[in-house]
């Protein structure tokens, strides 16, 4: 199989509210999604099933090929997941908390050794191994939160909204620590978030809204569905507005103003895409 | 067994870097032993004077209050611990641990074995604090393997003290919550252990509900271990009867439905009550999502 998540019929039941309503979906080996969705639309219900701290109330969920429920231990040896909050300890050194962690992977100290090595190297965090975490900054942080996700090599990496509460500069500084991995590992990602500008580094997207998938599919197929590049111009000190599905078009537009006297041509708007769909659902 | 052992360590090392709850745990020692001296034993040898005309009459108190002491230290060591199971939960620490190949069980009795082990740690030395006292006050009176009941029952009501706390703490959302709760057990302890007033006060009825409180059966059997040497000793010229009333008297036994509780009817007691909440927490942890 080449799959290395398989969801089918997935549902969970709190009492009498539903957040997860019969969903199903896959992911490829070697490929990143990218899982959108409002504030108690399901999110978090899916990536706490998919990280087996959560049992779901009916279907059923495949991962690296073993069995949610029935393979748990095989699950969690081949997942690597990056809480939204901080889960490491704050007054240990970023050392002790990767030896930590890893050791309850590896059970032995030279191996845990020459792993931390080898994701301090990937991920450029030699130098910080000797400062206490509470020191970090706060992408730093995130940083090491993804080298503990990754130092027993997972084959699937899921990432809570990793960028939240950072800024401009540290999400940056995240996200290409997370591309430099998958480039060099051929890692599966699997990733919810709510900054519509970091959906570009996914293959797929999935929108869930209600507990429901409404979108999956890939990112240019969604974004040429949904989304609309725009042109905006200024002719005779009029602005007006148009919207495009391709460049093209919007070339054709501008022949029709020589004499216009300013132009702005803006591609698609990644925040615009979500409230496309979520109106369109 | 060896990432259980890690996850411990972990668990010990957070607790004792955290300066100011070991500090608060050797000062809630101090400060039970100093309650003591200061205010319950010379109103309990007057009481006991009363009844038991015996000499070295207070020795055999010091002794008989100071082990249950040890006992309420116990407990509030494991808090101390469990604390950090609770911020662990609340701040999901915990989830790091559990996305980790072992078993749920694994997880949460590193937080329970942890919790042993600092209950030990400040139980033992409350134990040898009062040897050191007694033995320097008096001539101690106990033989080896009284005092290596008195250890091993020492060794049970940690575990059993960590067992309680770590159920109720499944069902605590917060530090302070937990914080709360666990103040007012130690305190309601303190009573049902006969610290604060000695057992024998209570109407045999309460006596008979304490019986089924695994902390009031060992805080029993624990004096019955610990004093039996020096009991046998002052009420040598004595009736009998003398005693076994001093015995009621202190909480070094109990009654149920009137009849008094020999020591291996309190182990049998002891054992089953262990190996009920043991079983409590086993199905309450596989219930915890």
């Amino acid at each position: 199989m080449n799959n290395m998540i398989e969801v089918k019929d997935l549902s969970k039941q709190y009492k009498k509210f539903k957040a997860l309503d019969n969903i199903s979906f896959t992911l490829q080996k070697g490929k990143t999604l990218a899982f959108l969705g409002l504030n108690g639309a399901g999110k978090s219900t899916t990536l706490n099933i998919l990280s087996t701290l959560l049992n779901q109330s009916s279907g059923s969920v495949k991962i690296a090929n073993y069995t949610l429920n029935n393979n748990n231990i095989n699950i969690k040896k081949n997942i690597g997941v990056v809480f939204q909050k901080n889960t490491l300890d704050l007054d240990f050194t970023v050392y002790q908390n990767l030896y930590q962690r890893s050791y309850l992977y590896f059970q032995n100290h030279n191996q845990c050794i020459s792993e931390i090595n080898r994701i301090c190297v990937l991920l450029n965090i030699t130098h910080l191994l000797k400062k206490l975490l509470k020191n970090c900054s706060g992408g730093q942080i995130r940083i090491i939160q993804i080298a503990r996700a990754l130092v027993h090599s997972p084959k699937l990496l899921i990432l809570d909204e990793p960028t939240q509460g950072l800024d401009p500069s540290a999400r940056k500084l995240v996200w290409d620590s997370i591309i430099k991995i998958q480039k060099q590992t051929n890692l599966t990602i699997f990733y919810s978030t709510h900054y519509m500008e970091e959906v570009k580094y996914a293959d797929e997207i999935c929108c869930i809204n209600d507990g429901k998938i409404i979108v999956h599919d890939e990112l240019k197929t969604v974004m040429n569905k949904f989304s609309k590049q725009k042109l905006i111009i200024e002719d005779n000190n009029i602005t007006k507005t148009f919207s495009f599905d391709n460049p093209k078009s919007a070339i054709n537009e501008l022949n029709k103003h020589p004499s216009l006297t300013n132009f702005w041509y803006i591609d698609i708007l990644l925040d615009e895409l979500f409230h496309q769909i979520s109106k369109e659902f | 067994m060896k990432a259980f052992l890690n996850l411990v360590n972990r668990h010990l090392i957070y607790f004792f870097k955290d300066k100011i709850n070991v500090l608060f745990t050797v000062i809630s020692l101090i400060v039970v032993l100093s309650l003591y001296f200061l205010f319950i034993k010379d109103f309990t040898i007057d009481a006991i004077k009363q009844v038991c005309p015996a000499n070295n009459i207070e020795q055999f108190t010091d002794q008989s209050m100071l082990i249950g002491l040890i006992l309420v230290t116990g407990f509030s060591a494991s808090l101390g611990m469990l604390n950090l199971f609770i911020k662990d939960i609340s701040n999901h620490v915990i989830n790091d641990f559990l996305i980790t190949p072992h078993y749920k069980i694994t997880i949460y009795t590193s937080y329970l074995f942890a919790s042993v082990v600092i209950s030990l740690f400040f139980s033992t030395l409350g134990f040898f604090l009062i040897i050191f006292y007694l033995n320097n006050t008096y001539i101690l009176n106990i033989t080896s393997m009284n005092l290596l009941s008195t250890y091993f029952l020492i060794i049970i009501n940690c575990i059993v003290s960590s067992l309680i706390l770590m159920i109720i703490a499944f069902f605590i959302k917060t530090s302070q919550s937990f914080a709360t709760i666990g103040n007012l057990g130690a305190t309601i302890i303190g009573f049902i252990i006969g610290v604060y007033i000695p057992l024998g006060y209570y109407p045999d009825t309460i006596q008979s509900i304490l019986v089924i409180s695994p902390l009031s059966t060992i805080a029993c059997a624990t004096r019955n271990v610990f004093t039996i040497d020096i009991l046998k000793d002052i009420t040598f010229n004595l009736p009998s009867d003398v005693m076994h009333e001093i015995q009621k008297v202190f909480g070094c036994t109990l009654s149920f439905n009137n009849d008094v509780l020999s020591l291996s009817q309190l182990y049998q007691v002891i054992f089953g009550l262990l190996f009920f909440i043991i079983v409590v927490y086993i199905i309450i942890q596989q219930l915890k999502t």
